[in-house]
Order: structure tokens, then C-alpha cells, then sequence
């Protein structure tokens, strides 16, 4: 859950409107991303047994 | 501004490791349409972007990625008056964003951004009859071979036609620990 409370304390430096965006959420191979993010001490969150690759597409003006 | 770009990035959702209350995605790869923004994103932000051609259509919703004019990523939705869609008044993601270290030198320090993405959304699946995933095998862009090689699959369109996007500037670990409650308590 977000707690939007924190917003307060962030510094956002860039704010966009009206932005026009296309978010392709895939699936992609577990143990493959597990091994690859292994060297930073992070995971992928698993989901039906996959990691999940976020592709966020957008046009601003 | 009244400069219209377009941006497409890359990124592997992520397990928290604390009780944080943000979602945590790392980002492997962006691309933005303007040479200059890319530019001060890579040496100011430490963000991972390189300057590409980027074509994002919303009627029907096409997206285009090319470097040096050839496709390198495209993505396509078909056109289908029967297809299940899902409305939702305000949606989005805010998280936080894992930057690959510099210079990929993994064991350095990570840098973060928070960023807030929401507006109106249209959600539906992505239909392998129907849409369109293309990734290039020679695109000379590491990330996107390793999106091949862990064999990418489209599941969830998420379409925002007037969305409104945050994007904090870059801290340190310890910087976005001040600023994010990683435990969850009220210390106030």
C-alpha cells in the first residue's frame, strides 16, 4: 500500500500532464532475471511462477 | 514546454526486501525520442537512457522503438470491438525506481528515484491472436537481447490517454531511507 504521506517529503523535479502512455506488462523467465539481479542483492517479484517486466511507453507535450 | 517527446523504458518488477510501502521496479533500460533529455538523464540523473526514435500511437495503440533507423522493440494492440476491458477510474504505479549502478559496476552503491505514475486506465489482456511483440536479435542494445533471452511475453495492456507522471530527483540509499518509511512505523 502507498502512503501517500510521503509525498510531503519527496522532491519531485519533473511533473507531466495529460501525458498519453501505453504500460505492456510481460512475463519473462524466473530463475533467468533471479540470476541477473543475483550481484545486486535484489529479486524479481515472482507472479504465476514468472518475473514481470514492466514496459512503460509515453508521449508528452 | 510545449516539446512533444516520447520515452519507452524497461524494467524488472521487484520483490521489496524490507517492509516498504512503495513498489520497487529496477530499471534496465530507457530511451527517449530527444537527444537532450536522454543526455541530462544519463549524466545528471544516472538514469540508463539512450537517444532513440520513439513512435507512441494511441489510435490504434502502436509503439515504435528505432535505432539507427532500423526496429529494434515494437508492440501493437489489434483491433477487437469484442476484447474484455476493464475501466478504472484512477490507476497507476508509485514506487520506487532502482537505477543500475554506474558504469556497471554492480557492487557500487544504487541510486533511486521515486516516480508516480496515474489517471484514468484501460486494462486488458494482451491476446497472442491478436497483438504484436516484436524484439530485434540484433539490436546491439544488451537489454533487449536479455529480454529475448529470458523469453518476454506480453500478459496486461494498460492504456492511459491523459495521465499525469512525478519523477523525483536521484537519491542515495540512505537519502530515500529518510524520505520513504521502510519499517512502516509512524516516526513522527
Amino acid at each position: 500500500m502507498v502512503d501517500l504521506s510521503i509525498d510531503q517529503e519527496i522532491q519531485y523535479v519533473a511533473q507531466l500532464t495529460n501525458v498519453k502512455e501505453v504500460f505492456l506488462l510481460g512475463a519473462a523467465n524466473l530463475q533467468y532475471w533471479q540470476e541477473w539481479l543475483h550481484p545486486y542483492v535484489l529479486s524479481p517479484k515472482p507472479k504465476d511462477g514468472f518475473a514481470q517486466i514492466l514496459v512503460i511507453c509515453s508521449k508528452s507535450r | 514546454m510545449g516539446l512533444t517527446f516520447s520515452d519507452v523504458n524497461f524494467s524488472v518488477i521487484l520483490s521489496p526486501n524490507q517492509d516498504r510501502f512503495l513498489e520497487e521496479a529496477f530499471l534496465i533500460r530507457a530511451f527517449n525520442s530527444n537527444r537532450f533529455f536522454a543526455f541530462i538523464e544519463r549524466n545528471i540523473f544516472n538514469t540508463p537512457y539512450l537517444a532513440a526514435s520513439c513512435y507512441v500511437e494511441m489510435d490504434p495503440i502502436k509503439v515504435e522503438l528505432k535505432r539507427n533507423g532500423n526496429p529494434i522493440f515494437k508492440i501493437g494492440m489489434g483491433q477487437d470491438e469484442n476484447r474484455e476491458i476493464a475501466h478504472l477510474n484512477q490507476d497507476g504505479w508509485h514506487g520506487m525506481v532502482v537505477l543500475p549502478s554506474p558504469k556497471n559496476h554492480k557492487h557500487n552503491p544504487f541510486k533511486y528515484f521515486i516516480a508516480k505514475i496515474e489517471g484514468e486506465t484501460i486494462k486488458c489482456n494482451f491476446d497472442n491472436s491478436r497483438d504484436s511483440l516484436f524484439i530485434a536479435n540484433d539490436s546491439n542494445v544488451e537489454e533487449l537481447s536479455q529480454l529475448i533471452d529470458s523469453g518476454f511475453k506480453g500478459k496486461e495492456w494498460m492504456i492511459r490517454r491523459s495521465a499525469n507522471h512525478s519523477k523525483s530527483k536521484s537519491y542515495s540509499f540512505n537519502e530515500v531511507a529518510s524520505v520513504v518509511n521502510f519499517n512502516g512505523s509512524d516516526e513522527s
